[in-house]
């Protein structure tokens, strides 16, 4: 296999704590299946037959079941728990894995959603030998204007990045938040790359495909401990670095003295290419580049590369606010994200009494009851919910095991699981909790009701 | 262009005349010594006038007046245009040549402009050195409908595609933009210098979705203005040349009002400047090329005659070539010419009337006028000036300039880059007046040096040139191009430790200023036996006087303590200087201390 997958499916969900206090991300419901089970369905889409998962410790046990016994996915998962309280990141999970890879990767985070063929990656990937090919996607203005439920927080995560004139190689890649007044680019990189073009409203997918050498080069450095924050950008910006006396090392094998062996091995030591390869290109006619006559990808070995799926579908939910709206689009993308899957918006053994009207964008789960004179718009309702009479739901989610009784009005919300409703409540653009009790009459806008001895704990 | 009001017609009319200006003259010294007799803008490339080929470019775009801006030597230029094609009945476009002789700069021009209210419409800038066959109608177009759009644009720039490496770069002009992508609007302008890096504002990338900063595009000063732009140059007085007026748009921009320039990319037509002998170079070699058609030696000129053959071969009537000669490639030969047997010319122009001996040798040579070449010399990427004579077995060695009516030889061998004038050099400039008196018998004297007929005196550039000129005292190729391969070394060696290295650190030379200080102070003290405590307020005041940090203290005064017994050989002065140093070390942060008395100890011993 070109590829092996690795599932990064122990985030916490750090942008929605809301959300995820109890449950972890990639369990959250997403069209009455978990989040984790679309970049799964994805993978076996593409043909691949295992996976690694990464997943938190606690929660090792419940993803496994979910995916095996309920989602009954066909692929081979590996699963792998990483302890919950030593705040791992991404490249510290990859690192710990590193034994079981042995080839190149597809890492993947679980809470991507796109109909990407991934071929159309791997193609800029082989095209140009990358080391890193990163999914990146426009923002999409859908999503970036999503007014969160809950308690309003408005903070902009843009990253610009800088391509070739191709578009396709990544030459830059800083976040907002790190740059200062002024942007400095080298005159050296310049040369080299005269056209570069800064784009600042692509996000990183988290889905990347890497030389197997990135994560060799992973294991030796263990001060980077996320992908997207650390690594990329540090292979981003290596790529212009010159590798220090390369040449002077290999001559001086044979004789090699005590000093040398103590410098560590830089980034260029792994990042050697296969010896055949570099004569073959030397033979070849294909450039890279045009414009002035330095040898193809100017000898770097190292080289970033990047994908813009300005088409179809492609959505990280990460946040509220793009859970929310997935939710409520889930309808239209599913048969786009799982083909094969047949799917039932209204579940056969979901009970639907006299006089109630389900919006054909519904999704009502197994044995939901709906009461009567119930109207359910834009929604997406889980498990064994019951919903009393007269209750109107419009663009929100409900999780499995809530209850609504009779008369509640709810407006764009997102409602946990187990979760109790009593009569007239009206909530307009809340989070309500896991298991959260709310009293008759309760009138809520903008909150989000959680319980706080919960919330500590994140 | 529709009509926008309800004007009546001869207002319409008015507003169709396209206007050009051209700025024909370039305000620095590029070309000097060779422009004290000639303005550039009449310096022949493939013996034609510069001038010749800004206006026929001009006039293919449909320009219908042309308005000529000169001071330096102006009168000739206005001479020039009296009698060519351009004032006769059949010109298809009025040409007038305005004489301005106290303008200092582009922006005097400007200003002057729009004292006479010269132009009507948006018009053409450009320098008198342009030499492009871009179609501007297109452009033009373009700039209309974008006018019609947004109110506040103001102008277009004309760059073209030219990748960094591209033989009709100049340093000197190197810039970068920084550039919206759809929009094409300049959002930040830069020159490129020696920088290693270049700064960009942060709200350049942040305000606008995708931006291109763009290192491949030449600017060939051709820009499209709107008459506002002669306005803001009175306003603003301080506005000296175009660049200075894109950088105030670009950065007033942002505060008062919202002016844009845009710019417009061509990649397959041609542009470049005459900006500077090296560029004299790279261009004749495009003209001759034919990389510049329909604007080639054969089609500029309407007196003379010129028959193009094969291997870019051009030669004018009554060329006589001897039997023997051989004309390789890419060789102008003007009228009249003589060339003698067994000479041997190729990437050269060879001006009118010239007469060349045998057994010549002339590559990559600019030879002008009336130039006389006796025989077995040997030429090489050179400019020869009109009336130059070089004498029998003379070797003129790359980049030399020849200036008006030089004699040389014979027998000699000029060395690489040599500038010679017919006459000394005193009245070069008034403020070179108190070295003059002295300076005239040295002068006189090297006439000697250059042949016993010669008559030719050296010409120092760089003695009135400021700091911006000295990128192109290298004026030719060879030199400039072993540059660029140096800097691109050190500048990569650069990047690595500008990684690693705090940024705050003072420059490197105060570093060493400061290191040889303080070796000096400590060998004084080691001398005169001074206390320990006055070397330590010693150093403690160097430290302060150069602005050293104590990280780099630490490092200097160690290196500087390892390195003071090896310049004192004296085996016995080592414990001496152990006196005195150890109370200097103890002063310093504990982890030093402790390497550096391990250190001292073991010495001891030894």
């Amino acid at each position: 296999m070109e590829f092996h997958p690795v599932i990064m499916a122990a985030g916490k969900g750090s942008r929605m704590t809301d959300l995820t206090s109890q449950c972890p991300k990639a369990l959250l419901p997403m069209g009455n299946m978990p989040l984790i089970w679309y970049p799964i369905k994805m993978l076996e889409r593409e043909g691949f037959e295992e996976a690694i998962v990464i997943v938190l410790d606690s929660f090792s046990a419940e993803v496994q079941k979910v995916l095996l016994e309920i989602c009954n996915v066909k692929i081979r998962l590996d699963f792998v728990s990483i302890p919950d309280n030593d705040y791992w990141g991404t490249a510290d999970s990859l690192r710990y894995v590193k034994d079981k890879i042995k080839s190149d990767i597809l890492v993947l985070s679980c809470d991507l959603l796109t109909d990407l063929p991934l071929h159309r990656l791997a193609d800029v990937h082989r095209t140009y030998n990358a080391s890193v090919t990163v999914l990146l996607s426009p923002l999409q203005e859908q999503f970036s204007e999503v007014p969160a439920p809950g308690v309003k927080s408005k903070r902009t995560e843009r990253d610009f990045i800088g391509f070739d004139k191709n578009g396709d190689r990544i030459l830059f890649m800083s976040s907002e938040a790190d740059m200062e007044n002024s942007v400095k680019f080298r005159t050296s990189v310049l040369r080299k790359h005269p056209c570069l073009t800064i784009k600042s409203n692509l996000t990183d997918c988290h889905l990347y495909l890497m030389k197997k050498w990135v994560v060799n080069f992973l294991a030796e450095y263990k001060s980077i401990s996320s992908l997207k924050g650390e690594l990329i950008p540090y292979i981003v910006k290596k790529q212009f670095a010159k590798p220090k006396c390369q040449e002077k090392d290999i001559t001086h094998n044979a004789n090699m003295s005590v000093i040398s062996e103590d410098v560590k091995t830089d980034i260029f030591s792994f990042a050697a290419e296969d010896k055949l390869l570099v004569i073959l290109r030397g033979m070849s006619s294909w450039m890279d580049h045009s414009g002035d006559m330095s040898d193809c990808y100017h000898g770097g070995n190292i080289r970033c590369y990047g994908f813009v799926q300005d088409f179809g579908l492609c959505v990280r939910v990460n946040t509220l606010g793009t859970y929310a709206e997935a939710n409520k689009q889930i309808p239209r993308w599913f048969s786009l994200l799982a083909p094969d899957v047949e799917m039932n918006m209204i579940h056969t053994s979901a009970t639907v009494k006299e006089k109630s009207q389900v919006g054909s964008d519904c999704i009502l789960g197994e044995g939901v009851s709906v009461g009567e004179k119930v109207s359910v718009k834009h929604s997406i309702i889980g498990k064994h919910c019951t919903i009393g009479d007269k209750v109107k739901i419009t663009n929100s989610v409900v999780m499995d095991h809530v209850t609504i009784s009779d008369m509640c009005n709810i407006m764009g919300s997102v409602i946990g699981a187990s979760a109790h409703i009593s009569e007239k409540c009206e909530l307009k653009d809340c989070i309500v909790g896991q298991s959260q009790n709310i009293i008759a009459m309760g009138k809520f806008t903008n909150e989000a009701i959680v319980d706080i001895d919960k919330m500590m704990e994140i | 262009m529709a009509p926008k009001g309800k004007g009546n017609r001869v207002d319409l009319k008015q507003e169709d005349v396209l206007q050009a200006v051209v700025i024909a003259d370039s305000f620095n010294h590029r070309f000097s010594p060779i422009t004290e007799r000639k303005p550039r803008t009449l310096l022949p490339v493939a013996n034609v006038p510069i001038l010749e080929y800004t206006l026929e470019f001009l006039c293919a775009a449909g320009v219908q007046e042309i308005f000529i801006f000169c001071c330096h030597l102006g009168d000739q230029v206005r001479t020039y245009i009296q009698n060519s094609k351009w004032c006769n009945s059949t010109s298809p476009c009025s040409v007038s040549v305005v004489l301005l002789m106290e303008a200092i700069s582009m922006g005097d021009v400007l200003r002057e402009i729009d004292g006479r209210s010269l132009v009507k419409s948006d018009f053409i800038l450009v320098s008198g050195d342009v030499i492009a066959n871009i179609k501007l109608d297109q452009i033009l177009q373009e700039h209309k409908r974008r006018k019609e759009k947004d109110k506040s644009f103001i102008m277009t720039m004309i760059m073209k595609e030219a990748p960094p490496g591209h033989r009709s770069r100049c340093k000197e002009e190197d810039i970068t933009v920084a550039v919206e992508k759809e929009t094409n609007r300049v959002l930040h302008y830069q020159k490129v210098g020696h920088e290693r890096k270049l700064d960009f504002p942060k709200d350049v990338f942040t305000d606008h979705k995708a931006v291109m900063i763009r290192y491949d595009l030449l600017d060939c000063q051709v820009s499209i203005c709107s008459p506002i732009v002669p306005q803001m140059f009175k306003d603003n007085f301080d506005y000296l040349t175009r660049d200075d007026f894109v950088r105030g748009i670009l950065i007033n921009d942002k505060e008062v009002m919202v002016n844009t320039i845009h710019v417009s990319v061509i990649d397959d037509e041609y542009a470049a400047r005459v900006s500077n002998l090296n560029m004299y170079d790279a261009v004749s070699r495009d003209v001759i090329c034919r990389w510049t058609y329909p604007f080639v030696p054969e089609n500029c000129t309407d007196y003379d005659c010129i028959s193009y053959g094969r291997h870019n071969v051009y030669l004018s009537k009554d060329v006589t070539l001897a039997r023997g000669c051989i004309v390789e490639e890419n060789v102008v030969i003007g009228s009249r010419t003589c060339l003698g047997s067994n000479t041997f010319i190729s990437q050269s122009v060879i001006g009118k009337g010239c007469k060349i001996g045998e057994n010549v040798k002339i590559t990559g040579a600019y030879i002008w006028d009336n130039v006389t070449i006796e025989d077995n010399c040997e030429v090489e990427m050179s400019v020869l000036c009109n009336n130059v004579t070089v004498y029998a077995n003379v070797n003129i060695q790359p980049g030399c300039v020849l200036s008006w009516d030089v004699s040389v030889g014979p027998d000699v061998k000029l060395p690489q880059r040599t500038f010679l004038i017919s006459h000394p050099l005193e009245d070069e400039g008034d403020f070179r007046d108190s070295f003059s008196e002295e300076e005239e018998p040295k002068v006189s004297k090297p006439t000697a040096e250059y042949g016993a007929k010669s008559k030719a005196f050296p010409y120092q550039g760089g003695a009135n040139s400021d700091d911006e000129e000295d990128l192109v005292q290298d004026m030719w190729s060879l030199a400039i191009q072993s540059d660029e391969d140096d800097d691109d070394i050190s500048s990569i060696a650069s990047d690595v430790s500008a990684d690693i290295s705090p940024s705050g650190s003072p420059p490197p030379d105060d570093v060493k200023l400061f290191y040889s200080e303080m070796m000096a102070t400590m060998t004084r003290a080691m001398e005169e036996n001074h206390s320990a405590d006055n070397l330590i307020l010693e150093i403690n005041s160097l430290k302060l006087a150069y602005d050293i940090g104590f990280r780099e203290l630490n490092m200097l005064l160690i290196k500087a303590l390892l390195d003071l017994p090896f310049r004192n050989e004296a085996a016995e002065e080592h414990t001496k200087i152990m006196s005195v140093l150890q109370p200097v070390s103890l002063q310093m942060s504990s982890s030093y201390q402790i390497i550096l008395l391990g250190m001292y100890e073991k010495w001891h011993f030894v």
